[in-house]
């Protein structure tokens, strides 16, 4: 997979599942978070992750026998059951990154697993505020 | 470092008052002479401020002639008036610091173990810390009942069923029996409904009592008050 | 707001400070569940923190951080330094209190690291404190009676003056006369004996009353 691919494949998948309804954010994994909270602008602009650039928190790799298999890391809001929007993640991210690779001519095959990682449910009015 | 441990031994011996003469012996010892030191009249300082804190006791003959002692009685007076202005004094509003703080900790979120969800495929999952936090929230809505632990343990089957051990804090105004009953049923209900994980069982242990009269708005004294 | 210190500290008599079971504390309302949380009692916050429920750990912060604060703040007498000494203090807590063992209450906890933060900034500065951190007792002239303006004098002078303190004499100081705890408590806090702590007591209040001299 080239970089331009992998760039591609994080931003449409970290994209696909902020658009899902009950997810807030993304958590970024430490390293990203290290760098935000380097910049300070965690400081300024409060529940860092929802600031995190675009595609932080999805990780992806190839396995050997050519499956693309994601990992989205996400914080949901409370109001919504986890269970139905994890499942919604899942399918909206597959759907996205399977056409994703189609505009890419990736090689085949092109089978995409998503593993949908929930680490925080928030109350959006709950979010600490400077 | 360990944080709470000891700083290591420091030199404070050689701050004190020309009382202690530099170089003498075991820190305990140091501090008895220090509370002996004799004013010029021969009367301990200790007891001469152990005289001016016995508010109501008339002052014997000698400390209320000694200029010595009163002096030092007067000295003493004198620094617990600034004292009480400077307890009086506002707090710093910590408010902006706590808010920096609560946002450092969020972006360090300790993760832990991950439950699958209920779902047949095993790819969706759950922060065990976030699950807690809610099913400890729906016990919360048990009337006397207030959660403390919750762990949540996926069995040994490898079904995606699990396990929850609640503790919790309970009022004594109430049968316990059916409160954990109400309280199984509560976290049941939220597993399933906020959550869509796969709960079998919820061990409830009530470990504490929970005083339900209110907590003091100012909460300065708690760590008296316990 | 509820800011402001205790008042004169009791006497640590009959008290035991840590009790097997000790009542937790809670308010019952209707409605709770969005709410508890503010109303929980520091024991039930501290085992939902160090299970990682970070709501938990926020009420814990926005609890005890204006004293951790004023703590900080007449340990260093500074504010910058006060901040980023009680912001990693609290850091500290929070990856730490999977092991909190739960024999101290979490306040007395806080204190213990709050002020080891302290004193390891105080032995690393090197600089001397800037002059405009330590209140001159000449300036902040404009409050009318005079005896207000005396007494604000004498405390400017109290604040001076225990900047000169050493760091352990201060320690024990602020935290007997200003924060109220009990020998005990500040010899756990500390990590030294009670002895240690009257000790220290006694040669702070005595280098004190000196700096008064001019009050009396």
């Amino acid at each position: 997979m080239t970089t331009a691919e992998r760039e591609a494949v994080h931003r449409t998948a970290a994209r696909a599942a902020l658009g899902v309804p009950g997810v807030v954010a993304l958590q970024p994994a430490l390293a990203e978070r290290l760098a935000l909270a380097a910049s300070r602008v965690v400081e300024a602009v409060g529940a860092g992750a929802a600031i995190a650039p675009v595609g932080a928190g999805v990780r992806c790799e190839i396995a050997p026998d050519g499956v693309w298999h994601l990992e989205v890391r996400c914080i949901l809001d409370e109001d919504h059951r986890v269970v139905d929007v994890a499942r919604r993640v899942r399918s909206d991210v597959g759907a996205a990154v399977d056409t994703c690779l189609v505009q890419h001519d990736a090689a085949p095959p092109l089978t995409v697993r998503v593993v949908v990682s929930v680490t925080r449910t928030i109350r959006p009015a709950a979010c600490e505020t400077a | 470092m360990a944080l709470d441990e000891p700083p290591p031994a420091s030199d404070d011996e050689s701050m004190t008052s020309g009382a202690v003469p530099a170089g003498t012996p075991l820190p305990a010892e140091a501090e008895l002479l220090a509370g002996a030191e004799r004013l010029p009249c021969g009367r301990p300082l200790g007891r001469a401020w152990q005289q001016a804190r016995d508010a109501g006791r008339a002052p014997d003959p000698h400390s209320s002639h000694c200029p010595h002692c009163r002096g030092a009685i007067e000295g003493l007076t004198a620094l617990d008036r600034a004292t009480r202005a400077l307890r009086g004094e506002e707090q710093p509003d910590g408010h902006r610091l706590a808010t920096r703080i609560i946002n450092a900790v969020r972006t360090e979120v300790r993760l832990g173990p991950m439950l699958f969800l209920d779902d047949p495929d095993h790819d969706l999952r759950i922060a065990e810390s976030a699950a807690a936090k809610v099913l400890r929230r729906a016990a919360d809505t048990v009337p006397g009942i207030r959660a403390a632990s919750c762990r949540i343990i996926a069995s040994e089957s490898g079904d995606a069923t699990h396990v929850v051990t609640i503790t919790v804090a309970a009022t004594l105004d109430r049968p316990l029996r059916g409160r954990a009953e109400a309280l199984r049923g509560a976290v049941l209900h939220s597993a399933e409904h906020v959550l869509g994980l796969a709960v079998t069982a919820v061990n409830v242990e009530i470990n504490a009592v929970l005083d339900l009269s209110p907590v003091p708005s100012d909460d300065r004294f708690e760590l008296r008050d316990r | 707001m509820h800011n402001r210190m205790g008042t004169s500290p009791q006497p640590a008599v009959g008290v035991p400070p840590h009790r097997a079971l000790p009542p937790l504390r809670g308010v019952d309302n209707v409605g709770v569940a969005q709410d508890t949380a503010g109303s929980l009692d520091d024991g039930l916050l501290a085992v939902r923190a160090a299970e990682g429920d970070e709501d938990a750990f926020a009420v814990l912060v926005r609890r005890h951080s204006s004293r951790m604060l004023a703590l900080a703040q007449h340990l260093l007498g500074s504010r910058t330094d006060a901040e980023d000494a009680v912001q990693d203090a609290f850091l500290s807590a929070w990856r730490r209190l999977p092991e909190f063992q739960h024999t101290a209450s979490f306040g007395t906890w806080m204190y213990r690291i709050v002020t080891n933060r302290c004193l390891s900034t105080l032995r690393r500065r090197t600089r001397p404190l800037p002059l405009d951190t330590i209140p001159d007792p000449a300036t902040d002239p404009d409050r009318s009676p005079p005896h207000v303006a005396e007494i604000d004098a004498a405390t400017a002078a109290l604040t001076a003056a225990l900047q000169k303190l050493s760091p352990e004499l201060r320690v024990c100081w602020v935290l007997r006369e200003l924060h109220g705890l009990h020998y005990e408590e500040i010899a756990h806090v500390t990590g030294s004996r009670e002895q240690t702590v009257r000790g220290r007591l006694f040669r702070a209040r005595r280098a004190l009353t000196e700096a008064m001299r001019p009050w009396r």
